[in-house]
């Protein structure tokens, strides 16, 4: 399968967790980006020529900052540069701020068909503390414009293990996020971020993430409330109502090809992995001049491909096909994959079901562990 | 300190010495051992000192220690800068004009003392000697005393600095013999070098077979690095012959090898050029001295490993290895040391101001108490102005016992050590809360455990590792996890499985550290 992802890289402000590469949204900036992104997907169009995109995503930053004009720019230069499927799921982010219904109307008719909301929590105290612009109200009001504008397919993300956080509070947020029968939730742990504030703050010991097993129990407490709700665990932080799981970020856990665009996006393509560069000024710049914005490439080795559809496989709930890791690895690297596995499965981290191998709940938590002691 | 017997070796082979003082920082414990076994042999001593183009030179000062603390007439003292050529002339003159010719006999049969050896891969082991009677040359037949071996000189010569050959060496000579001798260890440094066919009536005086008195155990981090280590340890004792090593098994740390040194100094040395110079990645066991065990049999045993300690109930006495230690230091810091020693179950001999503000404190010791940490803690109590010197006193009943460190309830053999039973608790809790810091967390929790014999004296846990996830893994994350998983695998691959307990190098150097 192939997606195609586009980096946005504009905020209205940065958030103190977010170590993403943004920068303020200006008029100018935006209408630079989107010459240069034409530019970069020109360039790709031919040895793209005869191939399905099956996914987009516009992700970022925050896509829903741009102007009307800028997002129909957009949309048509990926029409006009690529062929994307029929059925194709479509997806874009927006912040509860930057959500105005008659935007979101607009990403709609221009072919847009999943809205990726980013509320956070529904507490004002804990949006504060991660520097969100939002109150918990507006997230509602957002959603429910979305609903509105007509979006069938809204994912909402949220985030636990906050400094200052109680139990009690992840319970209201979840209820509240349940109460809007959203057809996806992920669920994030805080993470300090490489480049992020709280990163800086953390370095100087003025900030430190809970204990983990408050953590743990934010999220033996979510996997168990969702589950009730009708939401399943298909990924470690992702949830969803029956048939509603993002194909999009399935592809990247399936080891599938993926074209990034825009500054700072990664690809997977032709197993090679490559990381266009972040700044966005430097990346249109270059691309005014017809050079190349690639500054990472690595061709991936099979050793490193195994490792990889490890480390992504065992994310979800499907986990990895041991027939088809033969066939893709050889047998020899199976023969060490399955030397391994005993020890994890005696321990209770993983199980062996129909061929697959899975991460238990308690696997799940430990997942780095299990993956460090896998050998292909 | 640890090559007391070598410098010993080389004073006999001379008629005077330059006593070297180091222009800012004065007479030292060192010097002073030094200078004291240049006085009981008899040398001329030319005192020098160097380094008097540093801004912080005090030439006068040393010269007022050199006559207050050794004792020795400072006034002809040369001063000096190797570093800027300063007084080489001087000390050149002053060694032909006041140092006395040799004494000997050139017609007696050969008696040449052996004070340095080293191994050439061309010509195998070069001696050093200083001919004290007769005559060596080439074809000659020699005997070395100590062993009865007999070579065929090859050639014979002196250095100016480079080797040059020379037709003989007689009387008052000093120069090398190339004979054909395999091994660094059997030219024994004091040995008397004979002429095989017509043999002296006795040896010179003075020798002594050196034995290590600080071993440890040298394992590889990695296994694999086994063989690498056991060539570049054979290298090293090619030219160095007082440090020996034998082959070891420990059930924590695999393959290695028990190493004996002739003090802490020399070990340091040693595991210096291993990773220095063989780029080795080592966990050194804790040093230990030799112990004399007397069992209930009656039998002795010389132990030089906790974990060949017989059981209690089998030993009627061990002793342990004393030393008479002299530490200078500037007075301010001799509160300090006294509390240092006295911790160290330390015996104060003597307190005495060798001059107005510095000070000679001589302390008998135990060995075992300062192999782990003593030098450093005396260097970071004095910032650096202290300095030691010890020789052996010999052994003295102890009330010594040994101190496992238990992993959920199985004991780890390298973390062994014999301790004084007084301070066996106080180090057993060190110990286990040592280990608490530096093993990671892991899927099951871990029990640390500190025990004398059946007796648990210390406890501490590390919780079970619950929690080591990351939150996002999409597009952009995918070739930085990939990454940071190789690297949690290469950590994970140098860690030591004990039982169910993977055990970080941290914590084997975690004995060694413990009281920092």
């Amino acid at each position: 399968m192939l997606s195609l992802y586009i980096h946005t890289p504009f905020c209205v402000r940065k958030c103190l967790y977010c170590g993403f590469y943004s920068t303020p949204y200006s008029e100018q900036r935006a209408e630079d980006y989107v010459v240069a992104l034409r530019n970069e997907a020109s360039a790709y169009r031919s040895d793209f020529s005869r191939r399905l995109f099956s996914t987009v995503y516009i992700g970022g930053g925050t896509p829903t900052v741009l102007s009307n004009e800028q997002s129909a720019k957009v949309m048509c230069l990926i029409k006009d540069c690529f062929s994307v499927a029929e059925n194709a799921e479509v997806t874009v982010e927006a912040n509860p701020n930057s959500a105005a219904q008659q935007g979101l109307s607009q990403w709609l008719r221009l072919g847009v068909n999943r809205l990726s909301l980013g509320i956070q929590s529904f507490s004002d105290r804990i949006l504060q503390n991660l520097g969100r612009l939002h109150t918990a109200d507006q997230a509602v009001d957002a959603f429910r414009s979305a609903r509105c504008a007509g979006f069938t397919n809204i994912g909402i993300d949220l985030i636990y293990g906050v400094p200052g956080q109680t139990m009690a509070q992840w319970g209201e947020s979840l209820a509240a996020a349940t109460r809007l029968t959203p057809e996806h939730i992920s669920l994030y742990s805080l993470s300090l971020d490489e480049g992020s504030a709280l990163k800086r703050r953390a370095d100087s010991g003025t900030y430190a993430l809970p204990d983990d097993e408050l953590v743990i129990g934010m999220y033996e407490y979510a996997v168990s409330m969702l589950f009730d709700a009708g939401y399943a665990r298909y990924e470690i932080s992702n949830f969803a109502l029956p048939g509603f799981e993002c194909r999009h970020n399935m592809n990247y856990w399936e080891r599938g090809e993926y074209l990034g665009l825009g500054p700072g996006a990664s690809s997977f393509v032709a197993g090679r992995r490559f990381d266009n560069i972040s700044d966005h000024e430097e990346y249109a710049r270059r691309l005014a001049r017809g050079r190349s914005v690639i500054v990472d490439c690595e061709e991936v080795t099979t050793e490193q491909a195994a490792r990889e559809r490890l480390l992504l496989g065992l994310r979800t709930s499907r986990g990895v096909d041991l027939c088809r890791f033969h066939d893709e690895q050889g047998s020899n690297s199976f023969r060490r994959l399955q030397a391994s596995l005993p020890p994890l499965s005696a321990a209770g981290l993983i199980r062996i079901i129909d061929g697959r191998v899975r991460l238990t709940d308690r696997g799940a938590l430990l997942c780095n562990e299990v993956l460090a002691r896998l050998t292909v | 300190m640890d090559f007391t017997y070598e410098v010993s070796r080389s004073m006999a082979a001379c008629e005077g010495a330059l006593l070297v003082v180091d222009a800012s920082q004065g007479v030292e414990a060192q010097t002073l051992a030094n200078a004291y076994l240049a006085i009981d042999h008899n040398l001329e001593m030319i005192p020098v000192i160097n380094k008097i183009d540093l801004p912080s030179a005090n030439v006068e000062e040393v010269k007022h220690q050199i006559e207050d603390i050794v004792g020795l007439d400072a006034s002809g003292a040369i001063p000096a800068s190797a570093k800027a050529g300063i007084g080489t002339k001087e000390i050149l003159e002053s060694v032909v004009k006041n140092i006395p010719s040799p004494a000997g006999d050139p017609d007696a049969p050969l008696r040449a003392l052996l004070f340095d050896s080293w191994y050439d891969t061309y010509q195998g082991v070069v001696i050093l000697v200083r001919v004290v009677d007769g005559t060596v040359r080439p074809k000659q037949k020699i005997k070395l005393y100590s062993n009865s071996s007999v070579y065929e000189v090859q050639s014979v010569g002196v250095f100016t600095p480079k080797m040059q050959p020379t037709p003989e060496l007689s009387q008052g000579d000093v120069g090398c013999i190339i004979a054909g001798i395999k091994k660094v260890s059997d030219a024994k440094i004091g040995d008397t070098v004979m002429d095989a066919d017509r043999t002296a009536d006795g040896p010179l005086p003075g020798y002594k077979d050196v034995k290590p008195m600080v071993f440890a155990g040298i394992y590889p981090v990695i296994s694999e690095d086994y063989a690498d280590l056991r060539d570049a340890l054979e290298k090293l004792r090619l030219n160095d012959s007082s440090f020996t090593y034998e082959p070891e098994t420990s059930l924590a740390l695999g393959f290695g090898f028990r190493c004996g040194f002739l003090g802490l100094l020399h070990m340091d040395i040693i595991k210096e050029r291993l990773e220095r110079e063989f780029k080795l990645d080592l966990i050194p066991t804790a040093p230990t001295v030799v112990y004399r065990v007397t069992k209930n049999s009656g039998e002795t045993v010389m132990v030089d490993n906790p974990a060949k300690l017989p059981g209690i109930q089998d030993v009627q006495r061990i002793e342990e290895p004393m030393i008479m230690a002299s530490l200078i230091t500037p007075e301010q810091y001799v509160g300090s040391l006294i509390a240092l020693c006295q911790d160290r179950r330390g015996v104060q001999k003597e307190i005495t101001y060798i001059t107005k503000d510095r000070v000679l404190i001589s302390y008998e010791l135990p060995l075992n108490e300062i192999v782990m940490d003593f030098y450093d803690r005396l260097k970071s109590l004095t910032k650096g102005y202290a300095s030691l010197d010890y020789e052996l006193s010999g052994y003295v009943e102890s009330d010594l016992v040994k101190l496992d460190m238990l992993l959920n309830g199985e004991p780890v053999d390298a973390l062994s050590l014999i301790t004084h039973r007084d301070k066996a608790a106080i180090r057993g809790r060190q110990l286990a809360e040592k280990l608490k810091e530096v093993i990671p967390r892991q899927l099951y929790e871990v029990v640390i455990q500190a025990a004398i014999g059946a007796k648990i004296i210390a406890r501490e846990t590390v919780k079970a590792l619950r929690k080591d996830v990351t939150a996002k893994c999409y597009g952009g994350d995918i070739t930085r996890k990939r990454k940071l998983l190789e690297k949690q695998k290469e950590v994970k691959k140098k860690m030591k499985q004990v039982g169910s307990v993977e055990l970080p190098q941290e914590a084997f150097l975690a004995v060694l550290k413990v009281g920092e």
